[in-house]
């Protein structure tokens, strides 16, 4: 690794990095607070002004009212108000959220709960998007690095002359266990425990989530009834970051075991290349890829 | 990859997605369906004595309509609209599970349906990566070839390659724009009377695999245009391989620039403007195999690292003339790299792990010039870049079944992730 070569240097771009991606996602959070706060409360306001209306209007009633007043509920539910309560539901777009929806741009998960609905906010977005996802795949990249450098106790322990094979695949399962018990099996159970869903609930969001599919049915800390600790959210977007690593890094594995598979079946003895670069490169041997 | 390869894999593909929607609909329509009669039930038992409607019966009301959209049904319309789960719809939501777009206007609710999804993503995702590499592997060829040609024709006129470099990149980002962002466009603002706006936020949205879900081409459809969707999913699997092109050489810039004000910070000046040369976003690994850089490697352990700066960063032979020939760097930079694995399996051969160090190599910026020869590396000095050309179309020549360069490729799916 060039990185312990060139330590200072290296450790330095790390943190630069790291430091620039927080600053970017503070950046974002700010400009869609700034953007976005405004047309919400308006947004909502209008819903409460067409829901007391409707209250006076209710003993002339008819089926094309409340056709419209579905409507009405529709529209609000689609521009992410939400239609329970009153109108001191807490914001959409408050600092935390504004972050965290930042997030979940850069990251490409996009839950869709919160999405931008001003003309202003949308330009943004597609610019901030364009910017920002590569780099938080230059981050990633970097952290996949990290992650690999801490693995070295483990592939020193495995290299011991006159280990097996055997020994060796186990080792590797073994490091495939921890962290699918680390990120993807712990964390629904704080899932569960506080938002109040049920464990497979939580696993589905968490697996929509590390895999940036990300459905928006299910998201962190968007109960407007629950109480939550303030650094919930910044917690659940740290494992969401240290979790991609992961999973990309699986992801990968599982990809390369299957082009494996493809190219022994489908690879016929055409070219000698072929046949060589198959003898080169051994294709028993499971690769670990992270991808920048 | 071979273009039967990416036909076979398209054909796998295709037939997963019909797989999944089939497995989708029967999992996920009677759910549906009881939803949406739920919703009419109560609609109806409102209707009836809406002439004295208190307070909390209007809150019941909303909950429930609340409730049916986060199920996924549609309170506006009468219980005969078209379902969300139909071959055309559960097709496109399969799409949007394996390219991660996920936009989240449908989802499963049943428990059957959500360990189904978990599963299904997990071959997909992989799966689909792989489809990817191989259609931007042909798209990025032939763009190539054609923007090879029209640098051909500049350099005859004697234009200075670095400008014919920048044109030929922004010539890329042109057609590939027409392609995947103004036809879309303009199609999106037809048929779906959206504002151009709205289009354009719809198609970055979604071929940056983010997918809000708030606009969704083709959402609410049903029967009229059959061929829609499917054409809307065709679209997206091109356009994700341009984008993801586009996203890395974004990253590149971005790293170029980082990489100069280091340099200029340390003091050093020996920078090539390399970032054009990544604008299909390839590494390239040639012909050496595995055993034979091991080889070179240990051969090269004993050279004392001391004659390299440093801090000079690995980066394509530099057109300015340097002293010293920049191969040693890049051969000190695998030594380097490898050196550890090299000591730690000395004796025990290759093991899954060593291919971990192995193929972050292959990440890092030096990478590039891994593959060459110290002796080419010394005539690249001279005239980088028409034998850098020249080298680059060999290698697309090549039937390029290498699993180390597939590999390197299936990073751009990793990148759209």
């Amino acid at each position: 690794m060039s990185h312990l070569v060139v330590r200072g240097r290296r450790i330095n771009w790390t943190l630069v990095l790291v430091l620039g991606y927080l600053f970017y996602l503070l950046l974002g959070a700010m400009v869609f607070q700034l953007l976005e706060k405004q047309a919400e409360a308006q947004c909502r306001d209008q819903f409460q002004l067409e829901k007391l209306k409707f209250l006076q209007n209710y003993t002339c009633l008819d089926k094309q009212a409340l056709e419209q007043f579905v409507q009405v509920i529709l529209e609000a539910w689609e521009k992410g108000v939400n239609p329970e309560g009153n109108s001191t539901n807490p914001s959409n777009w408050d600092f935390s959220n504004s972050f965290f929806f930042a997030g979940t741009v850069v990251t490409t998960i996009g839950y869709g709960n919160l999405a931008p609905s001003t003309v202003a906010g949308q330009v943004f977005c597609v610019f901030y998007a364009l910017f920002g996802v590569p780099l938080n795949l230059a981050f990633l990249n970097q952290l996949g690095k990290g992650l690999n450098a801490h693995l070295i106790t483990l592939e020193r322990w495995v290299h011991k002359p006159g280990r097996a094979r055997v020994v060796q695949t186990l080792a590797l399962a073994l490091f495939l266990t921890a962290g699918t018990l680390l990120f993807l099996v712990f964390p629904p159970m704080i899932f569960s425990y506080v938002e109040g869903w049920s464990y497979g609930e939580g696993f589905y969001f968490t697996f929509i989530t590390l895999s940036t599919i990300g459905f928006g049915d299910y998201v962190v800390g968007t109960d407007p009834n629950k109480h939550y600790i303030s650094m919930y959210r910044s917690l659940a977007a740290i494992w969401i970051v240290f979790g991609l690593a992961w999973l990309a890094l699986v992801f990968n594995l599982g990809a390369d075991l299957m082009e494996k598979f493809l190219q022994l079946n489908w690879h016929k003895p055409g070219t000698a290349e072929e046949a060589i670069t198959k003898m080169e490169d051994d294709p028993d041997q499971p690769r670990i890829h992270i991808p920048s | 990859m071979r273009r039967a390869t990416v036909l076979a894999l398209l054909t796998v593909v295709l037939a997963y997605l019909v797989s999944g929607a089939f497995v989708f609909r029967l999992l996920e329509q009677p759910h549906e369906s009881r939803q949406q009669e739920a919703l009419q039930a109560a609609r109806e038992q409102f209707l009836q004595r809406y002439r004295c409607v208190p307070s909390q019966e209007l809150d019941a009301l909303i909950l429930h309509v609340r409730d049916a959209m986060g199920a996924g049904a549609d309170p506006t319309a009468n219980s005969t609209n078209s379902t969300n789960w139909d071959m055309g719809s559960a097709f496109f939501f399969a799409g949007t599970i394996i390219t991660t777009i996920g936009f989240g206007n449908t989802s499963p609710k049943t428990d059957g349906g959500r360990l189904f999804c978990i599963f299904y993503a997990l071959v997909g995702i992989p799966l689909f990566g792989m489809l990817l590499a191989g259609v931007g592997d042909h798209l990025g060829f032939s763009l190539r070839q054609a923007i090879s040609k029209v640098e051909d024709v500049f350099l005859k006129w004697q234009v200075s390659p670095t400008i014919v470099r920048v044109l030929s990149a922004l010539l890329f980002i042109l057609i590939g724009c027409i392609l995947f962002v103004t036809i879309p466009t303009i199609v999106f603002q037809r048929v779906e009377g959206w504002t151009l706006l709205e289009s354009v936020y719809f198609v970055v949205i979604t071929l940056t695999t983010i997918g809000f879900g708030d606009y969704v081409a083709g959402d609410g459809m049903g029967d009229d245009h059959p061929w829609y969707k499917p054409l809307v999913w065709f679209w997206i699997l091109l356009g994700l391989a341009y984008f993801a092109s586009i996203l890395t050489m974004i990253g590149n810039w971005l790293r170029v620039l980082s990489r100069r004000t280091r340099a200029e910070m340390g003091g050093l000046t020996a920078q090539a403007a390399s970032w054009t040369g990544n604008v299909t976003a390839q590494l390239r690994v040639t012909g050496m195999g595995l055993p034979e850089k091991l080889q070179k490697v240990g051969t090269l352990k004993g050279h004392p690292p001391s004659p390299m700066p440093p801090e000079l960063p690995p980066t394509m032979p530099s057109p300015s003339p340097r002293p010293e020939p920049p191969s040693p760097s890049t051969a000190l930079q695998v030594a380097q790299l490898n050196a550890r694995n090299m000591a730690a399996s000395a004796g025990g051969g290759l093991c899954p792990i060593d291919y971990m160090g192995e193929n972050l190599a292959f990440i890092d910026e030096s990478s590039d010039t891994q593959s060459e020869a110290p002796s080419e590396g010394r005539l690249q000095a001279k005239r980088p870049r028409q034998l850098r050309r020249l080298r680059t179309r060999h290698t697309h020549g090549q039937p390029p079944g290498l699993p180390m360069d597939l590999l390197s490729r299936t990073r751009h799916k990793g990148e759209a992730v």
